[in-house]
């Protein structure tokens, strides 16, 4: 899938998109939304019963695939995990909702049965998603802490970085925007 | 949730922040200061605060959203990839290749349950995917009751590739037997119906690769159905699959030596396998079951070192059914035979294994005892050592174009003749190299063909019989890739060893003879050779044939066909019509019968009665519907013979609507890159043209020309058909200059690759250039040369032939330009007797023709009259919204305008102007006659 963009193109895009340019935003977006959804269908398809899948793996291949064993700049790399991480969490959205809306009891039992112990996936994805919504009207920045710790699987220090703040405010957004989340999943 | 919390959560958020960046003592002023007597945020600053000291990590959500994402996308994958019209029940199963599900498919009445296989690989290309496609259609053939059924087979919506099988319910054959405490007796003759299927399949050059136990499934019924027939070798070519996978699939107990070894497979490998699933049976457990590591068992597997089945039985686990642990030693001979390591060692066909087990069964002596000896294996390696080394040649029957073709035309002639025959006689009897390792491309089986041929010439000088039956096989493969002139000597040469002495054989000879006279015709050939060969099958039928009234029909079906097309129309009629008796009295398949009504199509429009012709082609069409058989190659062939009555009717949009079904036909039955479909393209292109459809034309010949370039090469007959095409279309267009380069060196290739014979197609290339020439302004000596060699072999050939009208038009017109009037005005009367035998356009370029030698003369009543008659003719023939017309229709208004009558000339130029101007580019000759 990726042979029919140019890394260059996208590194481009990216570049563009670092600087606030919605129309690159919307244009790469779907690449790399295009890009996880297939990888993520392909390792699930290859992998054994019990693994999970990392979803911090996915975006750092998908990362590999669209850009080769060209070494982006480090703008660039972090740029492509913050919109990573957004498409990352719509593909699991996505589907989240398709299944909800399928409501088909046989899928349930699918998951129960031979997928993993439910309790431990006892998070509502689609709750979460609508969430981080809430939280990115609220407060932008700490949803995106959320989207690149959760979805792109990004260390705090990485975090910093991409959004080009201190150490310790990413630390506090995290922390904060967390139990923000707890409380209204809870809720 | 609401406004005022939220609001309260970011300013809460700004004031932890803020708190934070403040040294510890300051701190409590500056919340005090901050949150004022707001009790709710000062609460909430102080959560956070809280929260900001947690440094417990993501906590459980990080883990359980990536277990989540494993649960949502395995199971949205399948949601996603479920084709159209299934619905997803069960999962059975999940291999290297993919998943299994138990579906419903719903083709809007019924609803079947298949086995959905949804095989692990990336989205395919267009072309692999046709590949694909296509291979699954060969599947998709083969009808055997023990043979689960390949139901469909696509891409799914997440683009990879999907097949649905029949779905079977049963237990594997070895635990089936073991539950019923079947005896030897019962199951050797289970796995006689097992023989019998993987037979059948074999004879249709599709081989299983994957034979073991658990791909054969007993129903409640007692009958074994083969699972995954030919679908190993689907997923080895399945687009994105890499080999790797494959092999790793492959079940490595079952797999034979050479298939360990990636050596080409034949049958020989499912003899193996079914050898291996003959001992498991048997023996309750498989040979090198007991050796531990896959290393030290690819070993064992390639030391042929195999265990007899009995000695592996007499230490079988107690409790096994006693009346197995003693396997009598002719059982054991025909295993171990089954198992050689060579393949040619091995029985040469499943036929064979199963006969001598119907030998052991019947208590005869079995082969296998004698086999020790090594005598036979010798005698037959010495006897066939040339179809031994022809392999080759089979391998690249069976993988290229041929073999698609033929099996998914399923053309009852082609198939018998071809795949009968080759299989017959190549296939199941020596090994069938693996297709997969072969060409893929006519072009090599086109090599191979010509290898083959002069191997046989050398190799097999002293064996008549033999070269006989393989001549006949490589002359039908030759017409199977449409290289029917050069199949047309070999398949003479077969009847002639057919009819020596030492053959006898008459009715082959007579069935080579006709399969020369349909090469011939199906390239167009001279068809006074295609008549004589007609001609000698028949009579040969008729001695020899013993009132077998389906030969007889055959032979005079063909007859009709090479009399047809040698312009004897009466004659032909008579012998379709016989030919249609004499299959409905023999209660012959809708299809044959099809097939006589269309040849009385044929005739009947050849003889001018086009009007008359339509319904016996459209009773063939209904028979093939009724019959089901909507989906072969015959039908697309009838498609074709019903176009052309159209056309000839002149029910045009009909015609063209027609050829439309047909490419879609033509596609399903050859898929997107085929040559076949190419070619039908740019013919459709023609016709588009012809109705004055030039961008969609242009848009048909762009698609198919650079398939036959690459497909069948420059030098082919095909490229040269295509580019005359793309000439006559430049023709039509009005750019005669640069039609008149592109028709000439289509003549030149053809001419050179037909080696000047005697050809239907000739003439029209010559006559074409040379009206290209004419038009084009250059009436010179070529032009004329071209037109006089024409109608001199056409009269010489026939006489009164119609064909003889196309290329005299085009002659008057030289003399016209010449100023030899009386030539021109001679060979028009020759033109306008030949009637209505052919199109109403030649009679109205006559009639303009006739305008223009009048106005020469001074006539210009005359010359108007004949405008009028050429305007109107046209006018009849493809209404007054086509260019033609409209054409013609300003030639009158502009011979009305200069008799006076500007008023009806102008009525007729404010339509037909932008007809034209519409219709062809700003360049074309035809918008010249528009701006005078």
């Amino acid at each position: 899938m990726s042979d029919a963009f140019d890394p260059e193109e996208i590194a481009a895009l990216l570049d563009r998109c670092g600087e606030g340019d919605a129309a690159a935003l919307a244009h790469v977006t779907p690449v790399v939304y295009a890009e996880l959804k297939a990888l993520a269908s392909r390792a699930l398809r290859g992998e054994r019963e019990g693994h999970t899948l990392q979803t911090t793996a996915l975006v750092n291949e998908a990362c590999l695939r669209l850009f080769g064993q060209r070494r982006l700049e480090p703008g660039n790399r972090a740029q492509f995990a913050a919109l990573a991480a957004q498409a990352m969490r719509r593909v699991l959205v996505d589907h989240a909702r398709r299944l909800a809306a399928a409501k088909r009891p046989s899928s349930d039992a699918r998951v129960s049965i031979d997928e993993i112990d439910l309790a431990m996936a006892e998070v509502d994805l689609v709750g979460l998603d609508e969430a981080l919504r809430r939280l990115s009207a609220i407060n932008p920045r700490q949803a995106r802490v959320v989207d690149l710790k959760f979805f792109a699987g990004m260390e705090l220090d990485e975090i910093a970085d991409v959004l080009d703040v201190a150490r310790p405010t990413v630390v506090r957004d995290w922390r904060m925007a967390r139990a923000w989340l707890q409380r209204e999943l809870g809720g | 949730m609401s406004v005022e919390e939220d609001e309260r959560y970011q300013r809460a958020q700004a004031i932890v922040h803020e708190l934070l960046e403040l040294d510890p003592p300051l701190r409590a002023a500056r919340m005090q200061r901050a949150c004022a007597d707001d009790d709710a945020l000062r609460r909430e600053v102080e959560w956070l605060l809280e929260a900001v000291d947690d440094d417990s990590g993501a906590g459980a959500l990080k883990p359980a959203i990536d277990a989540l994402a494993r649960v949502l996308l395995a199971d949205a994958r399948v949601e996603a990839v479920a084709p159209r019209r299934y619905r997803l029940v069960e999962r059975l199963g999940e291999g290297g290749m993919g998943q299994v599900w138990l579906a419903e498919r719903d083709d809007g009445t019924t609803r079947q349950r298949v086995a959905l296989k949804m095989l692990r690989a990336g989205a395919p290309g267009e072309r692999e995917l046709a590949r694909f496609l296509a291979e699954g259609r060969i599947l998709a053939g083969l009808n055997h009751p023990n043979i689960a059924h390949l139901v469909d087979a696509g891409r799914g919506a997440d683009g990879a590739p999907f097949l649905a099988m029949e779905y079977v319910e049963g237990e594997r054959i070895d635990r089936w037997c073991d539950a019923r405490r079947a005896g030897l007796r019962e199951r050797i003759e289970l796995f006689l119906k097992v023989c019998a299927a993987v037979e059948y399949a074999h004879a249709r050059l599709v081989i299983h690769r994957d034979l073991k136990p658990a791909n054969i499934l007993v129903g409640a019924g007692g009958e074994p159905k083969l699972l995954d027939f030919g679908i190993a070798r689907l997923l080895d070519d399945a687009p994105g699959a890499n080999a790797t996978t494959v092999v790793r699939a492959m079940t490595l107990a079952y797999a034979s030596p050479e298939q360990i070894e990636g050596k080409p497979l034949g049958t020989a490998t499912d003899i193996y396998s079914l050898g291996i699933v003959l001992y498991e049976v048997l023996a309750g457990t498989r040979p090198f079951a007991h050796v531990e590591s896959e290393h030290a068992r690819t070993s064992a597997i390639l030391s042929g070192d195999v265990e007899a089945p009995s000695r592996v039985a007499r230490r079988a686990a107690v409790g096994r059914d006693a009346r197995l642990r003693r396997i009598p030693v002719d059982v054991d001979a025909i295993v171990l035979k089954a198992l050689r390591r060579e393949a040619e060692r091995r029985y040469a066909s499943v036929a064979e294994l199963a006969d001598d087990l119907r030998n052991y069964l019947a208590a005869r002596p079995v082969l296998a005892r004698r086999d020790a000896f090594g005598y036979r294996t010798r005698r037959f390696l010495w006897r066939n050592r040339w179809p031994l080394a022809a392999a080759v040649l089979v391998a690249a029957l069976a993988g290229g174009f041929t073999w698609r073709t033929v099996l998914a035309e399923r053309d009852a002639r082609l198939a018998a003749d071809v795949a009968g025959k080759t299989t017959d006689f190549l296939v199941s009897t020596f090994a069938l190299s693996d297709p997969t390792s072969a060409g893929r491309h006519d072009f090599t089986a086109r090599e191979v063909l010509d290898q083959g041929r002069a191997r046989i010439e050398t190799e097999l000088a002293g064996q008549p019989r033999a070269r006989a039956r393989l001549l006949e096989a490589l002359g039908n493969a030759y017409r199977g890739i449409n290289e029917g002139n050069a199949g047309a000597p070999l398949l003479e040469e077969a009847a002639r060893l057919a009819l020596t002495p030492a053959v006898d054989e008459p009715l082959a000879a007579a069935r080579s003879l006709r399969a020369k006279a349909l090469a011939i015709l199906g390239a167009r050939g001279s068809s006074d050779e295609a008549e004589q060969a007609a001609r000698r099958a028949l009579d040969l039928v008729l001695r020899h044939g013993a009132g077998d009234l389906r030969l007889l029909a055959d032979a005079y079906g063909t007859l009709a066909q090479a009399l047809d097309a040698a312009g004897k129309a009466p004659q032909a009629m008579a012998s379709a019509r016989r030919a249609l008796e004499l299959r409905e009295a023999s209660h012959a398949a809708p299809p044959e019968i099809a097939q006589s009504l269309l040849d009385i199509c044929t005739v009947t429009s050849d003889v001018g009665e086009h009007a008359a012709a339509v319904p016996y082609c459209e009773r063939a069409l209904a028979l093939h519907a009724s019959a089901g058989s909507t989906h072969t190659n015959a039908y697309r062939l009838a498609l074709r013979e019903y176009e052309n009555a159209l056309l000839y009717a002149g029910d045009y949009a009909k015609a063209l609507a027609t050829r439309r079904d047909r490419l879609a036909l033509t596609r399903e039955l050859f898929g997107e890159d085929s040559a076949v479909l190419a070619m039908d393209r740019v013919v459709f292109a023609v016709t588009l043209a012809e109705h004055g459809l030039f961008d969609e034309a242009a848009g048909s010949l762009a698609a198919g020309l650079p398939v036959i370039e690459r497909r069948n090469g420059r030098q082919s007959t095909q490229y040269a058909l295509a580019i005359f095409d793309a000439g006559w279309i430049k023709y039509l267009l009005g750019e005669f200059d640069a039609a008149v380069p592109l028709l000439r060196e289509a003549l030149r290739i053809y001419e050179a690759a037909v080696g000047s014979k005697d050809n239907d197609r000739l003439p029209v290339l010559r006559v074409d250039l040379a009206i290209a020439l004419i038009d084009a302004g250059h009436a010179g000596a070529e032009a004329r040369a071209l037109l006089e060699s024409v109608i001199e072999a056409r009269s010489a050939a026939q006489p009164d032939t119609s064909e003889l009208a196309y290329a005299r038009l085009p002659l008057a017109r030289w003399h016209v330009a010449h100023r030899e009037y009386a030539q021109a005005e001679s060979l028009l009367d020759q033109v306008e007797a030949v009637g209505t035998r052919v199109e109403p356009e030649l009679h109205a370029r006559a009639a303009a023709t006739r305008a223009t030698i009048l106005r020469a003369r001074g006539d210009d009543a005359g010359a108007l009259a004949h405008d009028r008659r050429a305007y109107e003719l046209n006018l009849r023939d493809v209404g007054a919204g086509h260019p033609r017309t409209a054409y013609f229709a300003l030639a009158y208004a502009r011979a009305l305008r200069a008799a006076g009558n500007a008023r009806e000339a102008e009525s007729l130029e404010r339509d037909a102007r932008p007809i034209l101007e519409q219709a062809y580019p700003a360049d074309s000759a035809y918008r010249r006659v528009g701006r005078n």
